[in-house]
Parts: C-alpha cells; structure tokens; sequence
C-alpha cells in the first residue's frame, strides 16, 4: 500500500512571546536573536495548556481543514517527550478528546527532533488490513515546562506547538525509502534529567550542549542526505526543497553551507515559531503542500542522538 | 606545521566564520582574544572550534577551551602546536 502525507495542520503554545525584547532584557544582543539564531517570535503553553491540548487543537483543526471524519482515522501517534503524565500515553488523552473510535490504534513516540520522520514511518502497519482508514500523526512538545526562562543555551530557542498530519492511502506526497540512525552515546547533549525512573523526584531542567549538537548535525546530517538520495536512487539536484529540522537560523544556514545547497532550495522558517522540536518539518512543510515542489527532502536531528531522513514525491494528481 | 602557518590557517579559518574577518591576516590576530577582541559570538565560536577540529584533525574538550584559555588566538595556537607534536 503507498501512503503518504495529505494535509497538515499545527498550533501553538497560548502566551506569544517577542524573543528579541525579551532575549535584550535577559542580555543578548539584539542582532544576535534576531539574524542569528533567525527567532523573533517563540510561543509558550499557558500555565494551564499541556501537550494533549496542543496536540488535540492541531489534529482538530486538521479534521476540520480536511473534512476526514473521526470513524475514519484507524491510527493516531502522538510523537513526544513532553507527555501530560509519565502515564498513560498522551495518544489515549488525545484519542479521547477528539471522539476517535474505540477501533484505534493509539500510542506514543518518544522521540523529539527526529520524530516526524520516524513516525511518517511507523504508521504504515496500523493501517493495514483496513479499507480507507488513515492516521493521525501529531507531534508535540512542552520545553516550555522543562525549561529554565534565563539558560542562555536554550531559552531563545524553543516554542511549544503542536503539528498533526493526515497520513495514509491516495496522498498528496508519498514516502521514499528513508534512513534511520542513532548514537546513544551522545545522550547527555541534550537531556532532562528528572521524571524517569532514575531520577523520580529530583527537580531538573533542560540541559543542552550547543557544540556537541552543532558538531553532531554538521558531521551527521550532510551523510545521511548522501545515504538517504542513494537508497532512493536520487541526486541532490533532484530535490527541490530542503527542509531540516528547523532548528535556528545559524544551524540551517551552516547546513545549506557546508552541503553547498542553492539557498532557495532550503526551507528556513524559523522567525516565527522558533524551534517546536518535533513540529519543525511539519509546519515547515504544511505551506509547501501548497506549493507543491516535486521532491522534498526532510531530514530530522536532535535529542538521542537521533537522526533519520527521507524524501517525499509528489504523486500524479 | 611552523607557527606561521598555524596562525596563517588560523586566519583562513576566522574568514570562513565572519565576513567581517576577511581582512583578518595571520599578524593582526597575534594576541588577539576571539570573543572580546575579533568579534566572534557563542555561535560564531562553535562553528571555529568545529572547523579548527576538522582541519587540524584534533578533538578539543570542553574543559581545555576553558582551562586553556583557547578563545585567545596564541594559546590556541600553541595548543595546536603541542598536540601536532603529541
């Protein structure tokens, strides 16, 4: 069965934050946010939003925009290391609040960067055996409730949102082959050291090492997209549109650099929203949709290490 | 790899970070701080370390940039020097 990707809605975080007055007032300079790091507006969860609501208002506004009605949606995967509770799985709360039928397959992925493209993947057994059903892809993720507001490696990153994406049979864009990887060893580049079982109680917050994940995407992701256009028997010619992990500008930037990639090809949408960790490739790619390039590279990268890749091909319309 | 040519490669490479630096030569970076003197953010300082990484084929830790002093170009280079030399 070829599946792929139809339509993709997002949202964000209630508390809407101006990342360059707010950076000036914690002492970053202002050209620094703003042309650097490319971020002029993050989003944040109200004290009273958690993941299952960022992830239900965008797989709500993806049913609306697409019309699908609940009894059809056979899959729903909520890609998150920000769940609403260390139990249950965040999918459930979701599943729940959206009236999808008790039929469903529902779960988490606890991945972050790299989670889209790992759950682009996943979703293909669940809808087997099953005429016309399609998933749910929704990635989600709170920094904000990890996160410490005056941490100058991360505080001017982040925005919580929310992306769903409708995935299956008669897409818009169907997968290519993709290319996985994982390197475990850099596990405390970026970490949250509490909530899990080896730290229940203690109280910690977002720790990240920007040049061990700065010298990780920029040893790693350039051969993966080798890897990923060999498998599919492509060039990077071929593409038509980059669209990385939207990490910051600096990273994308240095990424279209050091691959030599023309710069209108590279998606950098990152003035407004910021890095939403798993979101980044869906908002990115919802407008693109519109567009509608012929190929388009993703490429996920981050927390893990993780990082995997894949191309999606415009199908006939 | 003499000294000159360390700080001469040092100087290509402070031209590959920043624009601004591409008049930079190998004598006008001699004493020079890379963050409080030539200019260079935090951002900035990790692409150069990346990049001296890869030309100069080490691996530079956390805790000699620190230790070290490593964000002043003659420490840097004399590090350079003593790990080509290890």
């Amino acid at each position: 069965m070829t599946i792929g990707i139809s339509a993709i809605a997002h949202a964000y975080g209630r508390r809407r934050i101006d990342n360059v007055a707010d950076g000036v007032r914690h002492g970053f300079d202002e050209s620094f946010v703003r042309e650097k790091l490319g971020i002029a507006t993050r989003y944040a969860a109200a004290e009273d939003q958690a993941t299952s609501d960022l992830a239900t208002e965008a797989a709500r506004a993806l049913l609306d925009k697409t019309g699908v009605p609940a009894q059809e949606i056979g899959a729903l995967i909520v890609v998150t290391q920000t769940p609403d509770y260390q139990l249950p799985h965040t999918a459930a709360l979701v599943q729940k609040r959206l009236g999808l039928p008790a039929a469903v397959a529902s779960f988490d992925m606890s991945l972050g960067c790299s989670g889209y493209v790992y759950g682009l993947s996943a979703v293909a057994p669940f809808l087997e055996h099953r005429d016309n059903a399609r998933a749910v892809l929704i990635t989600a993720d709170c920094y904000s409730k990890v996160m410490n507001e005056s941490d100058r490696a991360t505080s001017r990153l982040f925005s919580d949102a929310a992306a769903a994406t409708l995935v299956g049979p008669q897409p818009l864009y169907r997968l290519g082959k993709p290319v996985f990887s994982t390197d475990g060893g850099g596990a405390e580049a970026l970490i949250v050291k509490c909530g899990g079982s080896r730290a229940p109680s203690e109280h910690s917050q977002l720790y990240m090492d920007g040049r061990a994940i700065y010298s990780f995407a920029m040893s790693k992701v350039p051969q993966h997209v080798e890897q990923c256009l060999a498998l599919n028997g492509l060039k990077l010619d071929d593409i038509d549109r980059f669209v990385f992990h939207q990490a910051n500008r600096f990273m994308l930037e240095s990424l279209r650099d050091r691959m030599k990639l023309p710069p209108g090809k590279v998606v950098i949408e990152v003035a407004d929203g910021g890095n939403t960790v798993g979101s980044t490739i869906p908002i990115a790619l919802e407008p693109l949709l519109e567009e509608r390039p012929r190929r388009i590279l993703i490429s996920g990268f981050g927390v893990g290490l993780s990082w995997a890749t894949n191309v999606l091909e415009l199908c006939a319309t | 790899m003499d000294s000159a040519a360390t700080y001469e490669k040092i100087a290509q490479l402070l031209h590959e970070v920043d624009d601004k630096l591409k008049s930079a030569s190998p004598s006008s970076i001699r004493d020079k701080h890379l963050t409080q003197d030539l200019g260079l953010d935090s951002l900035d300082v990790i692409k150069f370390v990346l990049l001296v990484e890869e030309r100069f084929g080490c691996k530079i830790a956390d805790e000699d940039i620190d230790g070290r002093g490593l964000l002043k170009v003659d420490n840097l280079a004399a590090y350079l020097a003593e790990r080509a030399a290890a």
